[in-house]
């Protein structure tokens, strides 16, 4: 631990926490409209970004294509397997005990990492492109970091654009909201949920594509991703999309400071324990509001 | 007559006891009987039994789905071990005061836990297992990621075998005392709708917390003998989420809530993890994820769950005809 | 003979709700509401929907905590107790909309609430006794998931009962009976409260019905008690009148 913290070091952090925080600020996004929809939490969330990953890999490994140009694949991909993956077995489990549904994709979880290790084996991957830092003054950010932060902007504005100003966006806001009512004024909840979870996977197999610019990844990574997905979506209350943006910023900023007074193989415990603290205040989530 | 027909049905000595007096005879004698390799497999299995009828005891009767409950096992591992080896005890006591370390933490956690519903203790616990492996994986006082070995002096594998039968027997059986219980009655109005339950006087917080006290304890008890027999622990063999993933396949496909369903279970997805594990590595897990999703799509209470649905059934049409 | 009833029940107050008051978020759901109840006394508590009635039923059971304001019970604070203490300490409930262990038979599901409950020996009967009085009878055997909606709230009075309480709050049981059974609901409580000695407070929605069993009538209107008093005084009331908008009280 410095003893005098050099403000352009904390200022780093700040910006690096914040970068990571946006990125998987919007990763939560995605399981928070699956969860604020159908009330089912995906516990195989974290591996549809590992599957957006491989595709990366492969399609780097085999054309050479970098990770943000295989973006235009794992989209569309990652919508048509969550659109399948949703009319194939999530919606057999819709009107089922909350219980059915967390054993179902605790299911598909187990199955994408079994497949994905016997195919693969436990070999981490990782993309070698080189991409620097961007020097501000004392500051130096990394781009791929930038990249990723970027692209996080760029899905939170889509999807804000999604949500207020086409109809589907607003029948998912309103089946979110309260859903006998959007169903009373003729909204088709089946079609929502449907389009919902293409958009939480497409959402998290295009973070698996930006995932490979920042770190290598094995299909046993899968769970990681889903944790902390879980834990912000619980910071930002269940199924409030916006709150998961806040709370992936806030665990990001404080996750990366606190490697400064903790060993920061620690830093995913303190996510943990933040999130069964607000649990038990605030199980709400600290943007949600109180009754 | 009416009480009869109330919750404990007729009971028929020869159907319910025999069985079971059986396979524990068969299984304590088969260590004279069989090879050292079959005798392995049958203590895994064993093992098994005991942590999906653990599992089983808190999730399969009160409904709250423990995505943590690798924790227990853990716990149980390392309370055992380092009792053990500080305190030079017979491994039975280090076992047991494993299990309590285990149950102290279950009752420990209950209070903030128990009070979430859902899908909210289902990533709490999940979290909080995975919260503790980060943990024993930094802190010097547990050996950080090192872990322990056990001296080969306790080496014996036979008498591991014994012990791993008597924590399954003794789980097993637990689990049936408590679903006969004023426990049991009170976990299945609550299963069913709490706030229900919690109306009619029951107090759910109390009777949640025993509940899943006891999960640990066993589970704890399975995870002391387990490392004693694996003579190793370290933090991603005693908190490794295949073994809360392994508990709930097999009493998912055997039938939550049952007594026979975890057991039918355990025989049937060890055996396969078994035969793929050495022949195909990881072949299991895919076995075990299409086992999940099938089994919750289609026989969502599992086999047992399934058969004694159908039981029921044919029973009220018997009654209905009747009356 | 309802007035001697009302005056005894003065002097011998079972319940007290006191100045109760419930914040939802930016809503008042109560607003200050006192009432009481007397020992046999079958109080009637109406009002339009959304005025309160099944949130001051959730206080006094302990399912919620009111914001301000006190419960008494036999003279002890009970205010914010957890509903199990509550039932233990002999105050049983109705859900208005059924809540029964759905796979469970209907008689698992009064035998359960006898086992518990408020703890003392069975006042009313047996578990298949119960059943019979609510007229279950020949439905025992099934699930409850598939009684119909009648069934479910006669479930409900079923496993109220059976707890063995000395206050029953009823919530509309009637609604969903069809006329006849609402006047067989009106005796049944009348003779359970004589017979066993209990306290009921009893909402519906609709007044018509209660009129004729309930000794007194309090009605909650936007959270706030704008009349209490006989049926016969409360129906003429002017503001009571207003509440439901005309018409719908005879
Ligand atoms: N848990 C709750 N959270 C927020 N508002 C509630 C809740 N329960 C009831 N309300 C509101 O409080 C008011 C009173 O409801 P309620 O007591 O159910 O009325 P009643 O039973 O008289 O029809 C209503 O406006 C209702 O929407
Ligand atoms: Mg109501």
């Amino acid at each position: 631990m410095p003893s005098v913290l050099p403000g352009a070091l904390v200022a780093e952090l700040f910006i690096l926490g914040l970068m990571y925080g946006l990125l998987y600020g919007v990763l939560a996004m995605g399981l928070t409209i699956v969860f604020g929809v159908m009330k089912v939490v995906n516990v195989a969330h974290g591996d549809f970004v590992i599957i957006g990953s491989y595709l990366s890999y492969w399609a780097f490994v085999l054309a050479g294509i970098n990770p943000i140009l295989s973006l235009l694949l794992t989209i569309p991909f990652g919508f048509l397997l969550g659109a399948l993956t949703y009319l194939g077995l999530i919606r057999r489990v819709q009107n089922s005990p909350e219980l059915m549904s967390l054993f179902l994709t605790f299911g598909i979880s187990t199955l994408i990492g079994g497949l994905l290790l016997f195919f693969y084996s436990p070999t981490q991957r990782a993309v070698p492109v080189a991409l620097g830092s961007i020097e501000y003054g004392s500051l130096s950010i990394p781009v791929n970091i930038s990249i990723a932060a970027a692209y996080a902007i760029a899905v939170a504005i889509a999807l804000r654009f999604f949500f207020y100003r086409t109809y589907w966006g607003k029948a998912v806001r309103a089946v979110i909201d309260n859903r006998t009512s959007a169903i009373l004024v003729g909204i088709n909840p089946d079609m929502v949920s449907l389009k919902s979870f293409g958009i939480g996977i497409a959402i998290a197999s295009s973070v698996g594509s930006i995932v490979m610019l920042l770190q290598s990844i094995s299909p046993l990574s899968g769970p990681d991703f889903t944790l902390i997905s879980f834990v912000i979506v619980v910071l930002g209350g269940l199924g409030n999309p916006p709150g998961a943006l806040v709370g992936g910023v806030v665990l990001g900023v404080v996750e990366s400071l606190s490697s400064l007074y903790v060993n920061a193989a620690m830093t995913p415990a303190i996510g943990f324990i933040i999130m069964v603290i607000v649990l038990i205040l605030r199980p709400q989530g600290i943007m949600g509001s109180r009754g | 007559m009416l009480k009869g027909y109330l919750l404990v049905h007729k009971k028929n000595f020869v159907r319910d006891v025999v069985p079971w007096v059986g396979a524990l005879v068969v299984l304590a004698f088969a260590p004279y009987f069989v090879s050292a390799s079959l005798r392995s497999f049958l203590l895994f299995l064993l093992m098994w039994i005991a942590l999906s009828q653990s599992f089983n005891i808190f999730t399969g009767l009160t409904g709250y789905v423990n995505f943590g409950f690798v924790a227990f096992y853990g716990l149980g591992g390392y309370g055992m071990t380092m009792t053990l080896l500080s305190l030079n005890i017979p491994i039975y006591a280090a076992m047991v005061i494993g299990g309590v370390i285990s149950s102290l933490f279950a009752f420990a956690i209950s209070w903030p836990t128990l009070r979430l519903r859902g899908a909210y203790f289902a990533i709490a616990m999940l979290s909080l297992a995975q919260a503790l492996f980060v943990i024993f994986d930094n802190w010097n006082f547990v050996n950080s990621a090192t872990g322990y070995t056990i001296p080969v002096k306790y080496y014996d594998p036979v008498l591991q075998y014994y012990y791993m039968l008597a924590v399954a027997a003794v789980t097993v059986l637990c689990l049936y005392v408590i679903m006969n219980s004023r426990l049991g009655l009170a976990l299945k109005a609550i299963k069913q709708n709490e706030e229900t339950a919690v109306s009619i006087g029951i107090n759910a917080t109390f009777y949640k917390a025993v509940a899943f006290g006891i999960s640990a304890f066993f589970a704890g008890l399975a995870g002391g003998a387990a490392t004693w027999t694996i003579t190793i622990i370290d933090p991603p063999s005693a908190f490794d989420t295949t073994i809360t993933l392994t508990a709930i396949s097999m009493s998912m496909l055997g039938g939550l809530g049952t007594i026979a369903g975890p057991i039918i279970g355990a025989v049937i997805l060890y055996s396969i993890e078994h035969y793929f594990g050495l022949t195909l590595p990881y072949l299991h897990l895919i076995v075990f994820g299409i086992i999940i999703i099938v089994v919750v799509l289609l026989i969502p209470q599992g086999i047992m769950g399934e058969i004694i649905s159908r039981m029921k059934k044919s029973r009220r049409q018997e009654v209905g005809e009747e009356g | 003979m309802t007035g001697v009833v009302a005056d005894n029940a003065q002097r011998d107050t079972v319940l007290d709700v006191s100045l109760v008051r419930k914040n939802f978020a930016g809503l008042v759901a109560l607003d200050g509401v006192s009432l009481q109840l007397g020992r046999k006394e079958i109080l009637g508590l109406i009002g339009p929907n959304g005025a309160g009635k099944s949130t001051l039923f959730n206080i006094i059971a302990g399912t919620l905590k009111p914001t301000s304001g006190t419960v008494t019970f036999r003279g002890r604070n009970i205010t914010g107790l957890p509903p199990n203490r509550v039932c233990r300490l002999g105050i049983a409930r109705t859900y208005q909309i059924p809540k029964p262990f759905l796979d469970m038979t209907v008689l698992e599901n009064v035998y359960i609430a006898e086992s518990f409950g408020s703890g003392r020996d069975s006042k009313v009967g047996t578990p298949a006794e119960i059943c019979d009085l609510v007229g279950l009878k020949d439905k025992m055997h099934l699930e409850a998931g598939m009684l119909n909606v009648s069934g479910k709230k006669r479930l409900e009075v079923a496993r109220a009962l059976a707890t063995s309480p000395d206050v029953l709050l009823l919530d509309e049981i009637a609604a969903g009976m069809s006329p006849t059974e609402g006047e067989w609901a009106v005796r049944f409580m009348e003779k359970m409260s004589q017979s066993y000695d209990l306290s009921i407070i009893w909402v519906e929605h609709v007044m018509r019905l209660l009129m004729k069993g309930v000794h007194r009538v309090v009605v909650l209107d936007h959270g706030v008690k704008i009349a209490e008093g006989r049926p016969e005084e409360v129906v003429n009331d002017e503001k009571v009148q207003q509440a439901y908008l005309g018409g719908k009280l005879s």
